[in-house]
Parts: C-alpha cells; structure tokens; sequence
C-alpha cells in the first residue's frame, strides 16, 4: 500500500477551502430535498467544519482545515449514508475522501431482518494517490429487545490508480449490540482478505448519551495480519449542542490503516462545529377528523382539540371549532358528565380539568348534537355503536 | 371531615355510590353487581363504573350498559394477567385499550418485562398507534424496541411523529418504521469514519 506525501510548510489557502465546502453544502441540501419528498423517509443532513492535528504513522505531525459533510436517509425499505471529508494540509496539498452506502432491508419477520448494501467510496491526496473500492454486503439482522446481532458478507474490489490494479475484497464479521439506559455497547468481530492482504480486527464501540452530551468510544485491536499491521488503537469523541443546529464536537484517537479503503494507520486530534442542515419546509397538518353539528349540512365542520399539561395535575382542553353556541365534552375525567367549554377571546373553547397521566377518553357535543370524537384525538370504536376518542395526558 | 367521611362510606359500600343513581335501578343493581365481583376479583373499579356512567350520557339500554361492563371487566381480568397483580388501574386500562386495540396478551407481558413500571404510557402509545392504523404487530415491534429505554415523554413523541407522518401520507406501518429508526441508536457501516475531520 502506499503511503502519502508528508504534508509540508503551513500554507492554507482558506478561500479555496470555503468554495469547496460550499459546494459541498449545496449538494448536500439538493440530496437532503430530494431524499424528503418520501414523506415517510426520515432525512437527516449535517455538516462539520474545524481543524485536524494528525500524524500518520512514519510522518511528522501536521496540521489540516477539514470539511466533513454526511447525509443519512432512511425509508421503509431503504437507507443511504453518503459521507464525505475534505482535508486542506498546512503544505497546502489537499485530502478528498467520500464515500456511499445504499441498503436494502426487509421488514423484520419475527425479529429476524435481511439487508443488502452496496458501497463505493474513494479517496485521494494531492494529484498523485487515488484510492477506490466498491464492495457490495449481505447482512442477516436478528433483533432482540435490547440490541441485537448481525452477521455481515462483503465482497467487491479495491483499487489504487487504474482499475486494471483493483484487488478482491473478501471479509466477514460478526456484530453484537446491546442497549442499556443511555448507553449502546458494540462488539465486532472479522475478517479481512484484500488481495494478498489479511487481517482480522475486534473491536468494541461504547456510545453514550448523558443530557445533551454524546460520547463514543472505539477499542479495538488487529491480532491478526499478514501485511496490514498490528497494534491497538482507540478513538474518543463527544458532541455538545449549544444552538438548535450546532455542536461542538471533539474528536480523537489512533486508527489502523485500512487497506480496502487505502488509508494509512495515524492519530489525529480534530475540532470541529456541526452545522445541521434544516430540512425543507415540510407542512405539518393538523388531524382534524369531520363533525357533523346539530345542524348537519352537507359540509360538516371540522374540530381540533389540543390538549396542554398544566402544573398541579390540571389539563387544559383547547377545541377550535366552526361557530356555534354551545360546546360540551364528556369522558373519564368528568365521570361522563356534560362539561361546558368556554369561549376565548380568540375564538376557540377551551376548558381546565384535574386530570391523571395516561389515556383518557372524550366525546364532544355541539349545540345538543350527537356525541361524536373530536378531531386531533385517536378514534376508537366504543361500546355503544359510537366512536369515542382517546388522547394521553404525558 | 364531611368529605372524607363521605368518601369511605362509598368504599364500604359501592352501591352507596351516587353516581350509580344515573342508571336506573335494575341496571343500577346488575352493574353493581359486576363491580363488586371484579373488586373482589383485585381489579380496578372505576374504569367500570366510569364504562355504566358512559353508557347513561348516551342513553344506552340496560342490557347494553350491563354487557359493556361484563366485557369490560373481562378485558381487565385479562390485562391482569398478563401484567401481572402488581399493574396498577392505570396500568390495567392502558392494557385494555392496547388489547381492544389489536395487541396479544403476549405483548404486554413482554412489555412489562422490557419495562420498568409503569407502562401505562407505553400501553397507551401502543393502543394509540394501532388505532391510527399502524398493523398490531408492527405497533408492537416498535415499542419493545424503545420501551426499556425511553421515557415516557420520548414515546409520547414517537407517537406524535409517526401520527405527523402518517397525517401527511405515509402508510402507518412505514412511518412507525421509520421514526423507529430515527429513535433508536444507529449503527451504521460508516460509523467508524464518522468522526469529523478524520484524516
């Protein structure tokens, strides 16, 4: 494997550095439209800008301005993870490193879950090292209440330069997850052939979430290897927001070279803001279900109800409703008697009642109608031909 | 004083209990009747009180509110059962919304296993999501999976996302799904070259 270049005399050009990351930022928002127009897709776009102290192993220590955006998309039966790192060296030569994943899964059969995936990725430093690969994964998932494991066959090619020089890529791993309160513990297994290449790696990866602050740590060890290196290494890194969209995030470590994605071993420091990029503006509807009123008609009005927690087990019932005299609502908490609501100055009802955590159930009654189930609660079919609504008090 | 001691004579004698004077007194008696059988069974009694007072508000029959009763307490005993003697009555409700719902008695023993006390609200949750449509099984895949970790105020929020979703038009069992994701902790093949600005 080749090694690269010692990054030489600090020379930043920050300018160029600002454009690439630009770029990069408008792409990411195109992919972050895009992938929401699922409307059941999750997407989630972040983009990481700081700087990176790091000396490969055999090199001397240098310093580099880094810009790191990532993509995550999940669909029903479907994710992809794009990521991508921009390194801009003291000796002003330049780092690009980028890869996708993309996977498909099926819905979990008696927690029992196949996925397939597939990976491309390349790297490049300055205009004379390129890596690429492109692996393609199988994945059989069992999951448990607390985690789960996975068993995981990869095999696809590697390559530096031309892809007359690709090499196979043939690996198999072993993954174990298990939740407890606020921490995930990840333990790893596997193996490695990439060309004539071997290694095996264990790993443990321990995440964290305490308040706002989130930590990971990565253990692991290559104890096995014919031409990739041994040793121990170890990452840490934590992220604290302090702004709706912004972290801090503190990152560090050694890491093992990585013959399929053709990075050499090293340690580096890195401090970075994360910038998570908004969505696009996406309505979110109210789910007003149609009431016909005392008076019928042939377009029955609809209703809403809002129902806000107060202090000292007092809930506060909000209903917006089309015009009408007289609002009443019944359920649990008023023994099943009429309540009437009262009128605001904004022109909704409204009402506060002793209530108790939990699911209660409500009907409403406009000007003497029928009893029916306001809109914004969940309808249930009750006991006596009728539909009752359910909302929950947290 | 007059309230207190008002209250403990409707303890000592339900049938005292003025809000039963709102059915009438054959249906007031057989009503009763199935109260005290299920007190002394161990469950809760309002629920069942507050199910005969339902059926007075809307004029039921007497024969309605009596079945009404008799199959609520019969969804009690059951819920029960799989929740075990300790569940509390709101314990006990939200496991009864979660059955009429579409949930095995399966689940909430795995649900009470999976969580610590209470789990009314993950019940609830549960019941509400399948009511919106969301496939039983697929509701209860996905609060097995938050349930040993996430408070009550995150349920209550996974709910309200998954009903966003579905609201503006994902099929409920795929917005479960995918806020499932989006709420549990990811681990993903990419992670290890997560870190920002790793070189």
């Amino acid at each position: 494997m080749r090694t690269r270049a010692t990054p030489g005399p600090a020379n930043p050009e920050l300018a160029d550095c600002a454009r690439w990351g630009t770029s990069l930022l408008v792409v990411t928002y195109l992919m972050l439209f895009l992938a929401t127009r699922p409307i059941h897709a999750q997407a989630r776009a972040t983009i990481d800008m700081g700087a990176s102290l790091v000396r490969y192993d055999g090199f001397l220590l240098s310093s580099a301005v880094t810009v790191t955006p990532t993509l995550e998309w999940y669909g029903r039966h479907a994710a992809v993870n794009a990521r991508g790192t921009y390194l801009r060296f003291e000796s002003s030569n330049r780092s690009v490193q980028g890869s996708v994943v993309g996977s498909l899964f099926t819905q979990p059969a008696n927690n029992w879950r196949l996925e397939a995936s597939a990976t491309t990725g390349g790297s490049s430093y300055a205009d004379f090292a390129s890596f690429w690969h492109l692996l393609g994964e199988f994945r059989v998932r069992h999951d448990t209440d607390r985690g789960g494991i996975w068993m995981t066959a990869t095999a696809g090619r590697t390559a530096f330069g031309s892809s007359e020089e690709a090499r196979r890529v043939v690996a198999a791993s072993v993954t174990a997850l298990h939740r407890r309160s606020a921490l995930a513990l990840l333990l790893s297994a596997g193996r490695a052939f990439v060309g004539d290449t071997q290694y095996s790696d264990i790993g443990m990866t321990a995440r964290g979430q305490y308040g706002k602050i989130v930590l990971e740590t990565i253990l692991g060890a290559r104890v096995w290897s014919q031409g990739a290196g041994h040793g121990v290494y170890g990452e840490a890194s934590g992220s604290l927001p302090f702004a709706d969209r912004w972290a801090f995030v503190l990152s560090g470590g050694r890491y093992p070279s990585d013959p399929i994605r053709g990075s050499i071993a090293g340690r580096y420091f890195s401090a970075a803001l994360r910038f998570r990029i908004p969505s696009p503006a996406r309505p979110v509807p109210s789910v007003p279900t149609r009431h016909t009123g005392a008076n019928g008609g042939d377009d029955p009005p609809s209703t809403t109800l809002t129902v806000v927690p107060e202090s000292s087990g007092q809930t506060r019932l909000v209903l917006r409703a089309p015009p009408a005299t007289l609002l009443e609502i019944a359920g649990d908490f008023t023994d099943w008697q009429p309540v009437s609501m009262s009128r605001t100055a904004a022109g909704s009802w409204e009402v506060v009642l002793p209530m108790a955590k939990g699911v209660h159930q409500i009907n409403l009654r406009i000007d003497g109608g029928p009893w029916t189930a306001p809109g914004g609660t969940t309808r249930l079919a009750g006991d006596y031909g009728d539909a009752v609504g359910t909302f929950i008090v947290p | 004083m007059i309230l207190t001691a008002l209250l403990l004579v409707i303890a000592q004698n339900p049938a005292q209990d003025p809000r039963y004077e709102r059915l009438d007194p054959d249906t007031r008696g057989r009503v009763v009747a199935i109260v005290d059988s299920a007190r002394a069974a161990g469950l809760p009694s309002e629920p069942l009180v507050h199910r005969a007072l339902e059926g007075a508000l809307k004029h039921a029959t007497g024969e309605r509110i009596v079945a009404a009763v008799r199959r609520l307490a019969g969804d009690l005993s059951t819920a029960r059962d799989a929740l075990g003697s300790k569940a509390t009555p709101a314990e006990l409700e939200a496991g009864v919304a979660a059955l009429r719902a579409g949930a095995t008695p399966a689940v909430l023993t795995r649900m009470r296993d999976v969580r610590r006390p209470p789990v009314t609200m993950a019940l609830a949750v549960l019941a509400d999501l399948v009511a919106s449509g969301v496939p039983a099984d697929s509701a209860a895949a996905a609060l097995l999976v938050l349930a040993p970790t996430a408070r009550d105020a995150d349920l209550v929020e996974f709910r309200r996302a998954v009903e966003r979703d579905i609201a503006l038009g994902a099929p409920p069992a795929a917005a479960t799904s995918g806020q499932l994701d989006v709420a549990s902790v990811r681990v993903d093949a990419n992670a290890r070259n997560a870190r920002p600005g790793k070189p």
